[in-house]
């Protein structure tokens, strides 16, 4: 595995996912691209050398580091967008950089705040059954 | 693409009409091969024909190991008393001339089985004959199942397919045999494609560079063709990634053996750059050669195994997929 590919690739090729995947199926990409490349995986057999494989396994760490997190991802799918790539070429005519929401804003309880509903005590009768 | 016109031509220089390149096969065929031998290629061959035939689809199954032809013990059936020596000896038959009934309703045997010694060694006109006569003939599906190694005739008979199903075991003499078999195929195909879109300077002379250019994989290749000529370099791109080869994973054993199947798709996608189905696993059941030692096959044998199922299975998949345009040449 050459060092130029790895230049070329997406963390998204690297991990064979799709640009919308969610985040366990990066999570899920990465296990199994994790295994796939492992020292002892048969599946490597004259395909790729312990080197090209460590390489590999350092391209599929660095990936899901991205990839894993939110502000990182969204960050990258910029640049992406900048490079002309055409999964992301939406990102930058339909919004300003800087005016960008996350990708998903979802909002967090809080646990503290909020009545606790009442406490339902459990009895079991006794007798046969 | 005037794609005829590249083997418009054999070695004997008889010019013929042909009915491969662009025009689509009569049938949906399905080659099975994998490159070593004991892998069970005759028996997933079997076992796909008797379901296909079970669904109702009229089908052929043919044995093109021509120097091992054994299919019809596998099917449970005695030596056929004519098959392909005979068709590739006398040019008035045709193929459904040599096809005998099997047990098996809806599924016809073309059996390779031959006391000649030379068999195996086609020559170009008789392989280009067998090929066209396949294309032509009017059925549901045929099964193709091939021999071990990579001999050219071999390679052809896999490529011309509209399934092309590679048969991996866990075993790594296997799993080495399988890539070296995909390696050959897929060259083999880049070769006639680039002689199509006048791609075999740029080829060879990034062949000839290969160490400079760090040119490791088919997929680093490719890369570099569509640099160096984008417009014909997206057309090979595009050829190739309609190969779809189809990996089916035999003869499991564990968990993690299990595990292997889509890790093997896997790295074949990033090794050759085009995209690989994975079909699914077959377990490893002493039931096969029980079977086979009573000359029955195992899906009327032991038809509550979990072979069977997942016989089955794959088989629905591949009667379900849409038929996709046989490229050939």
């Amino acid at each position: 595995m050459s060092g130029r590919r790895a230049d070329e690739s997406s963390y998204y090729e690297i991990l064979e996912i799709d640009p919308s995947a969610s985040g366990r199926e990066v999570h899920m990409a990465y296990m199994r691209a994790k295994e796939t490349y492992s020292p002892e995986s048969p599946a490597l057999y004259t395909m790729f050398t312990p080197d090209e494989a460590r390489q590999l396994l350092k391209m599929i760490d660095e990936a899901f580091s991205v990839l894993s997190n939110q502000m990182k991802r969204q960050e990258y799918d910029l640049t992406l967008a900048r490079k002309g790539h055409p999964s992301f070429s939406g990102l930058l005519k339909n919004a300003q950089p800087e005016k960008l929401e996350p990708r998903v804003q979802r909002a967090k309880p809080n646990l503290a705040a909020a009545p606790r509903p009442p406490r339902v005590e459990l009895s079991v009768k006794k007798g046969r059954c | 693409l005037e794609r005829s016109e590249v083997l418009a031509t054999t070695s004997h220089g008889n010019a013929y009409q042909f009915v491969r390149g662009q025009v689509d096969p009569e049938a949906t065929i399905i080659a099975i091969g994998g490159g070593k031998g004991g892998i069970g290629k005759s028996f997933v061959s079997s076992s796909l024909g008797i379901f296909l035939a079970n669904m109702g689809h009229e089908t052929y199954i043919v044995d093109l190991d021509l120097g091992g032809a054994n299919l019809h013990t596998t099917l449970g059936e005695g030596a056929a008393r004519i098959g392909i020596n005979e068709f590739l000896a006398d040019s008035s038959l045709t193929l459904p001339d040599i096809a005998v009934p099997t047990a098996f309703p809806n599924l016809k045997l073309i059996s390779g089985a031959s006391e000649q010694m030379d068999v195996a060694d086609i020559n170009d006109f008789q392989r280009t004959r067998l090929m066209s006569s396949l294309f032509k003939l009017k059925t549901k599906f045929i099964v193709l199942d091939l021999s071990a190694g990579t001999h050219h005739t071999t390679l052809d008979f896999f490529l011309m397919a509209t399934h092309k199903m590679v048969v991996f075991t866990p075993e790594p003499s296997s799993i080495e045999n399988a890539y070296r078999f995909l390696k050959s195929a897929f060259y083999r195909k880049i070769r006639r494609y680039e002689a199509q879109l006048e791609l075999t300077s740029v080829v060879n002379d990034l062949m000839a560079h290969r160490e400079k250019l760090n040119l490791k994989s088919p997929a680093d290749l490719l890369k570099h063709i569509l640099s160096r000529d984008p417009e014909n370099g997206m057309k090979l791109q595009q050829m190739l990634s309609e190969l779809n080869f189809e990996i089916l994973l035999n003869q499991v054993r564990t968990l993690k053996d299990v595990d292997l199947g889509p890790s093997i798709q896997g790295v074949c996608t990033k090794y050759f750059g085009i995209p690989f189905s994975y079909l699914g696993h077959v377990e490893y059941d002493n039931a096969v050669w029980q079977a086979l030692r009573k000359r029955r096959h195992l899906l009327y044998e032991y038809p509550h195994s979990r072979v069977y199922a997942q016989m089955m299975n794959i088989t629905r998949r591949l009667a379900a997929a849409q038929p996709r345009r046989a490229v050939v040449l």
